[in-house]
């Protein structure tokens, strides 16, 4: 089963199946396999190819890897959840080096929302999830604005911003599902489709805002000693 | 004792029982508004 496929920044095509990472050889129509040695078997749910000519590579249970063109790193992201051992399954990963400091963002199936810090030696992972304000820890990333979406099967989906760093949560309204797949549509488009388990949803990111006025409270009654005034 | 615009109000010592009620006017998704308050010394 292929989860994931993606071309990257020198026009390589890459497949992700359930056991196997492969390339794609067009002139002669052949898959290549990165299986063992180099590649230890996990589903590869998501890949990415950076403008640095950079793969990451997002698995199931085995965290996130990167192919710099000869071999794989492994980084593994301690996250609050012990029972989902390295991140659970990375859904979706987004990096731009003109944004946040290159920071990688993966988004996770249970996780929340994890970001990698590759300028740090190593590589470090930030977590963040409910806790920190997302909606759910069910989390995707999205490369067209860039935006983030969070959410849970009955609450919806929450989109917020990496670009501005900020709070993830908007309140999201008319999108009571939960989240299959997104980006189904191109570029171009300019517009998010969130593939749902009750049909699709399609918004343009952009156009979504915080309400940044809180609204403003009245005070309907009051009472002394349980006498009404006026 | 009506309440004053300025949301000020000076009690004796006897009105010692009040109460209020209070809404927040944002229609947009009502289900969502959260209240806080707070009781200083």
């Amino acid at each position: 089963m292929v989860w994931a496929i993606t071309e990257d920044h020198a026009g390589e095509l890459w497949v992700g199946t359930w056991t196997d990472l492969y390339s794609f050889d067009r002139q002669a129509g052949t898959f290549r396999s990165y299986q063992r040695p180099r590649w230890s078997p996990a589903a590869v749910r998501s890949l990415y190819g950076d403008e640095t000519g950079l793969l990451w590579v997002g698995t199931q249970g085995a965290g996130l890897y990167r192919w710099d063109g000869t071999r794989f790193t492994s980084y593994q992201p301690q996250t609050s959840n012990p029972h989902n051992a390295a991140g659970g399954f990375i859904r979706s990963i987004y990096t731009n080096l003109a944004l946040d400091s290159g920071a990688v963002w993966a988004g996770t199936d249970a996780n929340g929302l994890l970001r990698f810090d590759r300028a740090t030696p190593g590589g470090e992972f930030r977590q963040y999830t409910e806790k920190d304000g997302l909606a759910g820890n069910e989390c995707n990333v999205s490369w067209l604005t860039p935006t983030v979406f969070c959410g849970w099967p009955r609450t919806g989906v929450y989109p917020g911003s990496i670009r501005q760093r900020r709070t993830f949560v908007t309140t999201m309204r008319g999108m009571a599902c939960t989240m299959a797949k997104h980006g189904l549509l191109p570029e171009q488009s300019r517009r998010d489709v969130h593939g749902c388990t009750g049909g699709l949803a399609a918004f343009y990111p952009e156009q979504i805002k915080d309400n940044a006025l809180p609204p403003p409270i009245a005070i309907t009654a009051f009472r002394l000693l349980n006498q009404p005034e006026p | 004792m009506s309440l004053p615009s300025d949301g000020r109000v000076q009690l004796s010592y006897q009105q010692n029982d009040l109460s209020f009620e209070f809404a927040a006017l944002d229609y947009h998704a009502p289900g969502k508004n959260q209240y806080a308050y707070r009781l200083e010394a």
